[in-house]
């Protein structure tokens, strides 16, 4: 009976190894052959709606006035653009930071947050209600976006169906040691290979929860962020699908972001993630495979989207069932090697994609060069493996204690001077 | 342990570890260490050529005497004339760019480099040039060919069978001759064909709607003649919108759009495959196509006071008299027909 079970876990891993494996190789495929669409970031327009650029702070003192000189400077017209600075329960001179942007220039509203509840989610809720603008982008405070880059977003509002727009996020400290370096490499793969595949084959593309935005509009139909979520861009990724929206992607959108330059920063943030990519899935999943606004291709990409953070606990038991079964002595040679294989292959085409689908973003990108480090992002794999897993407990206890999960912000790295 | 044995671990280490040497080394060399390049200070907009040429060639017309000669914007082995003005004989070439302080002109099948004038310009038949921006209209004689670009102040006419390069912009009107072919347009507006044609009635034509609206959501559609459907409308299928009917909203299409003659569409037109608007049709915001775009005679897209963007995926085809406020962009080539 036990052997049985175990074995039928590891056939169940290799099943969905090879799932991803596919789909990741399909990705690729279609950034480097096939036709690429576009968003509507090449238009010319001269009748722009209304736009509220949201940036929520919590602690941001370091990096909010470089964020707010580079929104203020950006290319869009004055009296159709108003920036809410939310400062979220800060205690670093945030604050004093907004007032002064506030003070110099009209388009800056200050919202100061002190009795509600903290998070990103809730301060999002709390900024929507002091706005009427038609378009809302949501930028962190570590991002500096481009003279441009409203713009360009912006115009993809110009497809009715669209209900939310995602940009590029590009890492501003690639250079700054090794784990930003295979941060870099795996953003590159996010956006440039895995999004604009998934934008061009009308798949899912992902609202990012920053350097994008949607309609305020639609927002206020689906009922707001959700307090308690940890990851409220998946959360709306989710509920505007189920609702028959549609992303546009922007690859030429493109604004800087500080990634973390140190593990044990790497290790919160993707467990937070997890664990607030798993809530989703466990509230959104069944719904999505239910509505008939998709597709069976975009209903199968939901559920792979939302299942990603499963695959490495998936793994991670894989192994230990495979650790069972050697020492139970009921692991034939055969299938211990088909399973490292499709290990192997997960790792070089599938979730982390590592091998195939960063390669072609770097190339595509023009710092081939990076390739050379593809290793040690294969490398990387446990630790990613473990810090999602761990977050995938975190929200079991969740579900099962009813617990609310407590925002926790990713710590800055340096003053970006 | 054997010494055999020994070997063989040192062996499986060293294989393990090799993958990580080159990546190692590449930490070392610091090749392609920085960030992508990401330039904050761009705004793309049609007349983004035109206008960085000026500001290069400004310092050019401050510090250099007439009729001198520098080296042209950093390019290595290619010099610019700063001049008053510059007349081109027929059938003669310039190797030299030209920055001329006035007008500048060049007579048929003469062919020049870059050019900048502060005045007019004049470009003769067959005539050739690689980049031209001018301060003060432009007119270019029937097969005349600019290879790169042309920018200019005010109005642009071209004459019939010219070749536009990659951009031609005006921020004026944008007269291109019939015969002509094109990648991006920019004028306020784009007429196709050889004159401006008075299309009356402009201003009958409702606002775009800005709010939210409901969707109107179909398989294939048409709109009779002279309906009027006060709803944003997305189809599974073709769209046609009838003989003098009304759209007050956007319509999207996971096919093709057709817009008859005189009917109006107070929104967007996005098709999956082709826009198609014809004789007299209107569009006041953006026409996407994924495949070809279509404006038969003096079909017209935006206003006067709100440019939009016509952009083919496949292509463009102006017919004479087709009437763009803004942008036009044609991914693999446009043409303008009679």
């Amino acid at each position: 009976m036990a052997v049985g079970l175990l074995t039928a876990w590891l056939v169940l891993v290799v099943l969905v190894m090879s799932a991803y494996t596919i789909r990741h190789w399909i990705f690729t495929l279609s950034r480097v052959y096939g036709r690429q669409r576009s968003s509507f970031g090449d238009a010319c327009d001269d009748d722009l709606p209304t736009l509220a650029v949201l940036v929520p702070m919590h602690d941001e003192a370091r990096v909010a006035g470089k964020c707010l000189e580079a929104i203020l400077a950006a290319e869009y017209p004055a009296d159709r653009l108003e920036v809410l600075a939310i400062d979220d329960h800060s205690r670093d001179g945030t604050g004093e930071i907004v007032a002064e942007f506030a003070a110099r220039d009209r388009r800056v509203r200050p919202l100061v947050l002190a009795g509600e509840e903290r998070g990103k989610a809730q301060a999002l809720n709390v900024a929507l209600g002091y706005t009427k603008a038609e378009i809302v982008l949501v930028f962190d405070a570590d991002y500096t976006p481009g003279r441009g880059l409203f713009r360009s977003l912006v115009s993809a509002f110009v497809d009715p169906r669209v209900g939310a727009v995602m940009g590029r996020v590009v890492p501003r400290n690639a250079s700054r040691n090794l784990l930003t370096h295979l941060l870099a490499m795996e953003r590159a793969g996010g956006y440039q290979v895995d999004q604009q595949a998934r934008f061009n084959l009308r798949l899912l593309p992902q609202y990012g929860g920053t350097v994008g935005g949607f309609r305020r509009g639609v927002l206020e139909e689906l009922g707001g962020f959700d307090p308690r979520a940890l990851a409220e861009d998946t959360e709306l990724t989710a509920k505007l699908y189920r609702r028959g929206w549609s992303i546009a992607y922007d690859n030429r959108a493109e604004c800087y972001e500080e990634v973390p330059e140190a593990w044990s920063a790497r290790f919160r943030q993707l467990r937070r993630w997890s664990r607030g990519h798993n809530r989703v899935l466990r509230e959104h999943l069944w719904g999505l495979l239910r509505t008939p606004e998709l597709s069976f291709a975009q209903r199968l990409d939901a559920a792979m989207l939302l299942g990603s953070y499963l695959v490495p606990p998936l793994v991670i038991g894989g192994w230990l069932a495979a650790l069972a079964l050697f020492l139970l002595g009921a692991l034939p040679v055969y299938a211990g090697v088909a399973l490292a294989f499709c290990v192997v292959l997960y790792n070089a085409f599938g979730n982390f994609a590592p091998v195939y689908q960063v390669a072609t973003a770097e190339v595509l990108d023009g710092t081939s060069s990076r390739v050379l480090l593809l290793p040690y992002l294969f490398a990387m794999f446990p630790f990613n493996a473990w810090s999602v897993t761990e977050g995938f407990i975190d929200a079991i206890g969740d579900t099962l204690k009813n617990r609310h999960a407590r925002w926790e912000k990713t710590a800055r790295s340096e003053a970006q001077a | 342990m054997s010494a055999a044995e020994m070997w063989i671990i040192a062996l499986f280490a060293l294989l393990v570890l090799l993958p990580f040497v080159p990546g190692a080394l590449q930490q070392a060399i610091n090749a392609d260490d920085g960030s992508l390049a990401v330039d904050g200070a761009y705004v793309r907009e049609p007349r983004f050529l035109g206008r960085s040429m000026r500001a290069l060639a400004r310092a050019a017309f401050d510090t250099v005497a007439p009729d001198g000669r520098i080296p042209f914007l950093g390019r290595r082995g290619e010099f610019a004339r700063v001049v008053e003005s510059f007349e081109v004989g027929a059938g003669a070439g310039v190797d030299d760019a030209v920055l001329a302080r006035r007008s500048f002109r060049a007579r048929s099948d003469a062919s020049v480099s870059d050019v900048y004038a502060r005045g007019r310009v004049v470009l003769g038949e067959g005539a050739s040039a690689r980049t031209l921006a001018a301060d003060d209209g432009a007119e270019l004689g029937a097969h005349a060919r600019v290879e790169r670009w042309l920018d200019v102040e005010g109005a642009c006419t071209t004459g019939a069978f010219c070749v536009l390069g990659r951009s031609a912009s005006a921020s004026g009107v944008l007269l291109v001759g019939e015969g002509s072919s094109f990648e991006r347009l920019f004028g306020r507006p784009v007429v196709a064909g050889g004159a401006l044609i008075d299309l009356s009635g402009d201003d009958g034509v409702p606002e775009p709607p800005t709010a939210l609206r409901e969707r109107l959501s179909v398989e294939t559609l048409t709109i009779g003649a002279n309906e009027t459907i006060a709803n944003d409308i997305v189809a599974n299928g073709d769209v046609v919108v009838g003989h003098g009917a009304s759209v007050r909203g956007s319509i999207t299409s996971y096919g093709s759009v057709r817009v008859l003659g005189f009917a109006n569409v107070s929104g967007n037109v996005i098709a999956e495959r082709d826009v198609t608007l014809e004789r007299g049709a209107r569009v006041l915001g953006h026409c996407f196509a994924g495949r070809d775009a279509v404006l038969w005679n003096a079909a017209a897209v935006g206003t006067p006071g709100a440019a939009k963007t016509v952009r083919g995926g496949a292509g463009v085809t102006l017919a004479a008299g087709a009437r763009v406020h803004g942008w036009v962009i044609a991914e693999h080539g446009g043409q303008v027909v009679p």
